[in-house]
């Protein structure tokens, strides 16, 4: 039975009906027209549909959209309005991606640690994108990114 | 092959109370499924394997995903974890850090960030895996399940132990009507170490196929131990724990006594083949697991 | 062939940013299923899920009362041939009589949504009548056995005959003789594979997808649809990963949109589930390698007699290809006098198998370079000593008897691994008897024959299509597919370089088949070298053109003309690019140009002799592990990867792939393996088939060589797959340095281990 529900994404605010067993991942890429979180496997096991819930990174393809009623929801669009941000801008700097399809959610789990620990160590970060596959890169680059830029700030 | 979710249009409702929620279950008689992170209901979902009519929603339930420590209770204090806390929650909780640090472990072993900001222990324990990370830790500590149903939340009087709770691989005494209300345990004693030792096919996103939860209490002279991914349900070691109590204090050598009780641990686990490992390979690791955590906790090596 | 004198290389060399970086990061970047058109419709396949059974009847009539469904497309609904066989025509793309393994889709359910869809295509209902299957290639060899196609299971066979390999194993004074085996490995390509099929109204049809092989998925389209291939467009779309693994599947997925989209008129997107695609798509070969090595006491190699029985599954595929690779390079980059090697490609009643990163060899190279390591050990010679005594080098020859005249990097990478891993130190140093974390370091080696070879599909060739616009902005249409490797950004630099115009004003587009004519596949490692080289060529085209407007205007010879960061012309009298640019159009030049560049001929005859491939490119491998006797674990700690590749055209790009490739590597010796159960798929998701993720990382070094090949664009040699090569053996010898375990089957899980160690193996 269909629901209308008040989603926050990006700042924005969408009143959209659903079905209670929509995903977040369908509602977004189907009715809201965000693409950046993608389907990967749609079982929870790969990231690339990772997005904030208030905040929290989240496997947006096991979240209910009727779940996220009244919450504020980030995607990378979110943080780029005027371009790249700091974090994307090191992620550009060092290659840290190479077919693109899983950094909307790499992006997106190194925000939230940086939001709880801004000079992360290497442990950190390899632990804050373990629920990341990424098929293309070995992550070095990706860790060597976030390492190098929070790495500048403490000096 | 994967099965969509479009014939499944559950009504949604939600709850403001566990109480309210359990009667939500009761009416539904059987056709109605409590969803909390999702992590394991979401996917089942997708794939057309459940197809509940109603979806209890236990996402806006207050003051459920907390944890307390009341000093006054049991013998020297009692934890109490609302069944909505998240692995997240409880990996990093300083009252779980500093009192039953292998609920800290376990929890934060499980899967990946973004599993564990969703997943409840509530969840995972009604689940009823016996790879159960956090369960298997709570079944060290002698944690006891609070029931709640239409009627009546059982408190402490009503709270069943975890091993009575599970009764085999996905099965526990919940009914239908019946959400978990909450988790109980006495607190350790200050000197307690415990760890948590987790054995999977990489370092993240792992299943356990071998996992062993340890608690060592000096002053008592006890180790508590209890297996993962080795048994229908998790287990306690009971003959291991007793071959401890008998020997560690009549001055044994610890080497020699702790190869003694990982043996006891392997032979307390009755693991099967799957995709994942085979029953001969879990048996080892158990003993391995057993005889690690026992260095760790009780004669504190790295 | 190509002059360099008048050009520097500004931005080939450099660490130029990848010019897709931006788009991807910030999530504006579309993939095949961002991708919506008006009146779309969505798709699903229907896969009994039989591994051999005669298909008799598909009734779709509970799925066509769904409501929202539009049809339900079978074999009878393709309008043109049925096939879609990449080299051997022996595959259909919808069954109608007989299904040979559980990803062969019977159907293809349209629908309103992918819901609809999916839910449909689970009330189709396939009648079968189930046939004796076989699920071993060994097996399958067998009289007797179960026949996936009438022909017979062994449907190809190369040999290589080189001396004489009785006399040489009479030489010989050791010999060692093994049976490896490997198994399924899945790409594990992020993006899963999608498709898109657009009707145009002129007649033809618009297909966008993820693929590495634009032209091949015309080629298949046209024939499902019984059109010219000029009415068929494909455009490949952000294509998120291949591997190998996006270069015959995506001909099935586009034909079945195309079919789909043809019947009804409509857009039609078929986007695979990720069960579909462990299903549907094929894998790396399953390969058993008896290895017989022999060799002196000084450590010299004088004969290798070597079998393959690669599994091909259910249809042929790539399996021509990759198993003329694997014959090719089995001995190993070594000069060996006496080489018997025959390899077999044999059908199965499982997954398709078709190209991985490294075609065919990896499964060789498991084999060849652990034999090496037990001929060094037995003769108490170090890995490394054994291997640049019998090294290629110039002027050696190789199994098929080439003779290497130039560019051949692998002693070199040999020396550098050696000297960044510590090799000497600690291969002689080893954990301590009482110790139960036991260290170890392996090596392994690997040459691979860069693109298509003597036994390609094609004429190896390809395309580019240079426009200079009157503002001096440039525009490249390609045939060769970025799909991760960095592929747009190190065209941009070659083109920068070639043209003297700086790299913002440069744009590579995706490929658009009707821009660009057929430039072969993606593959091979050969799309930097090929499209790259036809980009250099479009270029000097155009400086011929450009320049002649040039010398007018500045009163210069057009032999003293150089393109140089921006300006045309000869020391002090020089014009912008873009000003010239201008200047052309208003004189009615035209600036555009195509290049085009065709790979010399290689040669393999009946008995594999002849020059096989163009060039080689050669990697060396160093790993260190610490293995949990207690547990089994091995950790991988450290990987030194040194590659000869020619020419580094851009740093960043070149790391990126090798540390991709190492990481894949350590998947497959210790992680992947797609377990299989007749027909049933027991690890179908990224749950079971295990990933390595960022907390399984080793540290990495990466060393590169340069040993110029005279025709690359600017020396270069393809790199796309070496990285993905020499790194699960030299895991493999490491386990074996460090335990003494010798494992002849991958992955070598901490299970295996442990197991191993219980029964008492190793020291």
């Amino acid at each position: 039975m269909k629901k209308t529900i008040r989603l926050n994404v990006n700042g924005e605010e969408w009143d959209v009906d659903v079905e209670p067993s929509d995903t977040l991942l369908e509602v977004l890429r189907g009715k809201i027209g965000i693409k950046s979180p993608k389907v990967g496997c749609e079982r929870g096991d790969c990231g690339s549909c990772t997005v904030l819930l208030d905040g929290k990174s989240v496997r947006s393809c096991l979240v209910l959209a009727i779940e996220a009623d009244g919450r504020g929801i980030i995607t990378v669009e979110g943080l780029s309005k005027d371009g790249p941000n700091e974090l994307q801008r090191a992620f550009i700097e060092h290659n840290a991606f190479q077919c693109g399809f899983c950094a909307p959610g790499v992006v997106l789990a190194v925000s939230e640690l940086l939001a709880k620990r801004p000079h992360p160590s290497r442990d950190d970060v390899k632990e804050a994108i373990s629920g990341n596959l990424c098929r293309c890169t070995g992550y070095e680059p990706i860790i060597d990114a976030v390492i190098d830029l929070t790495a500048k700030g403490e000096e | 092959m994967d099965r969509p979710a479009s014939a499944c249009a559950p009504r949604w409702e939600s709850p403001a109370t566990l109480a309210e929620a359990a009667e939500i279950l009761r009416d539904a008689a059987g056709s109605a499924r409590a969803i909390a992170g999702g992590t394991d209901l979401a996917v089942r979902i997708r794939r057309a394997e459940e197809r509940p009519d109603v979806l209890v929603d236990l996402g806006r339930i207050e003051n459920s995903d907390g944890v307390e420590l009341r000093p006054e209770a049991g013998a020297i204090g009692r934890m109490e974890i609302g069944a909505l806390a998240t692995h997240a929650t409880l990996a990093e909780h300083p009252l779980v850090r500093e009192h039953a640090n292998v609920l800290a472990e376990a929890c934060r072993t499980v899967g990946a960030p973004q599993v564990r900001s969703r997943g409840t222990i509530g969840g995972n324990l009604a689940n009823a895996s016996p790879a159960a990370d956090g369960v298997v830790a709570l079944l060290a500590l002698d944690a006891a399940v609070w029931v709640q149903s239409a009627s009546s939340c059982a408190g402490d009087a009503g709270a069943v132990p975890i091993v009575d709770f599970l009764t085999g691989p996905g099965e526990s005494v919940l009914r239908d009507d019946e959400l978990i209300g909450g988790i109980v345990f006495d607190r350790p004693s200050p000197a307690a170490r415990s760890v948590y030792v987790k054995a999977g096919q990489r370092n993240a996103l792992a299943i356990a196929i071998a996992s062993v939860a340890a608690i060592f209490e000096p002053d008592a002279g006890i180790v508590r131990i209890a297996l993962g991914s080795v048994a229908p349900t998790p287990v306690r070691a009971g003959d291991a724990e007793a071959l401890f109590e008998s020997d560690w204090r009549g001055g044994a050598d610890p080497e020699t006594l702790f190869d003694a009780v990982a043996a006891a641990a392997a032979a307390a686990s009755s693991p099967i083949d799957d995709v994942r490992a085979t029953a001969r390979y879990r048996r080892i690791l158990t003993e391995a697991l057993t005889r690690s955590a026992l260095d760790r906790i009780c004669l504190r090596k790295a | 062939m190509h002059d360099r004198d008048d050009r520097e290389m500004g931005a080939v060399g450099s660490r130029l940013v990848r010019v897709d970086a931006d788009a991807k990061v910030t999530g504006r970047a579309l993939y095949v299923d961002d991708l919506t058109f008006p009146g779309m419709l969505e798709a699903a396949l229907v896969l009994p899920g039989c591994a051999h059974a005669r298909l008799l009847k598909v009734d779709a009539s509970d799925a066509l009362a769904m409501a929202g469904v539009h049809a339900v497309v079978t074999a009878d609904d393709v309008p043109g041939e049925n096939q879609v066989g990449v080299v051997d025509r022996d595959q259909p793309l919808l069954p109608s009589e007989r299904i040979r393994y559980s990803g062969d889709a019977v159907a293809v359910v349209v629908a309103e949504t992918r819901a609809i869809a999916r839910e449909a295509a689970a009330a189709v209902r396939a009648e079968t009548e189930e046939i004796p299957a076989v699920f071993d290639a060994v097996r399958a060899m067998e009289p007797g056995a179960p026949k996936v196609h009438d022909d017979g299971n062994v449907f190809l066979e190369y040999r290589v005959r080189k001396g004489n390999i009785d006399e040489g194993f009479e030489a010989a004074d050791i010999i060692v003789e093994r049976t490896f085996r490997t198994h399924h490995q899945e790409h594990s390509y992020l993006e899963p594979l999608g498709a898109i099929a657009v009707p145009e109204e002129h007649g033809g049809v618009t297909i966008y997808g993820t693929m590495q092989c634009p032209y091949y998925v015309q080629k298949a389209v046209a024939t499902v649809l019984g059109l010219p291939l000029a009415h068929v467009r494909v455009i490949q779309t952000v294509t998120g990963g291949g591997f190998g693994g996006k270069e015959d599947s995506p001909s099935e997925i586009c034909a079945c949109a195309a079919v789909a989209a043809w019947k009804l008129r409509r857009p039609v997107k078929l986007i695979y589930t990720r069960e579909d695609d462990f299903y549907r798509s094929s894998k790396r070969h399953p390969m058993t390698v008896t290895y017989k090595l022999g060799a002196t006491r000084d450590g010299t190699f004088t004969a290798a007699q070597i079998r393959v029985v690669a599994d091909a599954g259910a249809y042929s595929t790539l399996t021509p290809v990759v198993v003329f690779r694997a014959a090719a390079h089995a001995t190993g980059p070594y000069e060996i006098p006496n080489v018997h090697t025959d390899a077999y490609g044999v059908y199965t009643n499982r997954q398709t198998t078709g190209a991985f990163r490294g075609f065919g060899q990896p499964q060789t190279i498991f084999a060849n370079e652990s034999i090496v390591d037990e001929v060094a050990e037995a003769l108490g010679l170090d890995p490394i000593d054994v291997r640049l005594k019998n090294g290629l080098a110039v002027g050696k020859r190789t199994a098929t008897n080439q003779l290497l005249t130039e560019s051949v990097g692998l002693p070199e990478t040999l020396r550098q691994a050696r000297e960044a891993s510590g090799w000497d130190a600690k291969r002689a140093e080893r954990g301590a008897d009482s110790d139960p974390i036991k260290r170890g370091i392996g090596v392994g080696s690997i040459y691979y024959g860069v693109s298509l070879g003597a036994k390609g599909l094609a004429l190896d060739g390809s395309g580019a299509h240079m426009n200079v616009y009157r503002d001096g902005s440039v525009r490249i249409a390609i045939g060769g597919t970025e799909m991760g490797q960095g592929l747009l950004t190190v065209l941009t630099q070659i083109a920068s370089d070639a043209l003297g115009a700086p790299t913002e004003s440069i744009h590579v587009d995706h490929v658009d088949t009707s821009v660009v004519p057929d430039s072969g596949p993606s593959v091979a490692s050969r799309t930097t070298l090929m499209t790259g080289n036809a980009i250099i060529d479009a270029a000097e085209k155009l400086r011929a053109t450009m320049g002649e407007v040039a010398s007018e205007l500045l009163g210069v010879p057009t032999g003293e003309i150089t393109f140089r960061d921006g300006r045309v012309g000869a020391g002090d009298r020089s014009i912008a690019f873009a000003e010239l640019a201008a200047e052309c159009w208003a004189r009615n030049v035209n600036t555009a140009a195509d290049g085009w560049y065709a790979a010399p001929l290689s040669t393999f005859d009946e008995d594999g002799q002849g020059d096989a491939y163009a060039i080689y490119s050669y990697a060396t491998h160093v790993a260190e592990v610490e293995v949990d006797t207690r547990t089994g674990h091995v950790r991988l700690v450290r990987v030194t990867a040194a590659h000869d590749v020619g020419k580094i055209l851009n740093p960043t790009t070149l790391e990126g792939q090798v540390e991709g490739g190492v990481l894949q590597c350590a998947g497959m010796a210790l992680y992947e393996r797609m377990i299989t159960d007749g027909g049933d798929i027991l690890t179908p998701d990224f749950s079971t088939y295990i990933l390595p993720t960022a907390m399984d990382v080793p540290e990495i070094e990466t060393l590169f060589i340069e040993e110029p090949y005279s025709r690359g664009p600017f020396g270069a040699k393809g790199i796309g797959e070496t990285p993905a090569m020499p790194g699960a053996v030299a895991i493999a010898n490491a386990i074996y340095h460090a335990t003494g375990l010798r494992f002849l089957e991958l992955p070598i899980t901490a299970e295996a281990v442990r197991l191993a160690l219980a029964d008492g193996r190793g020291r």
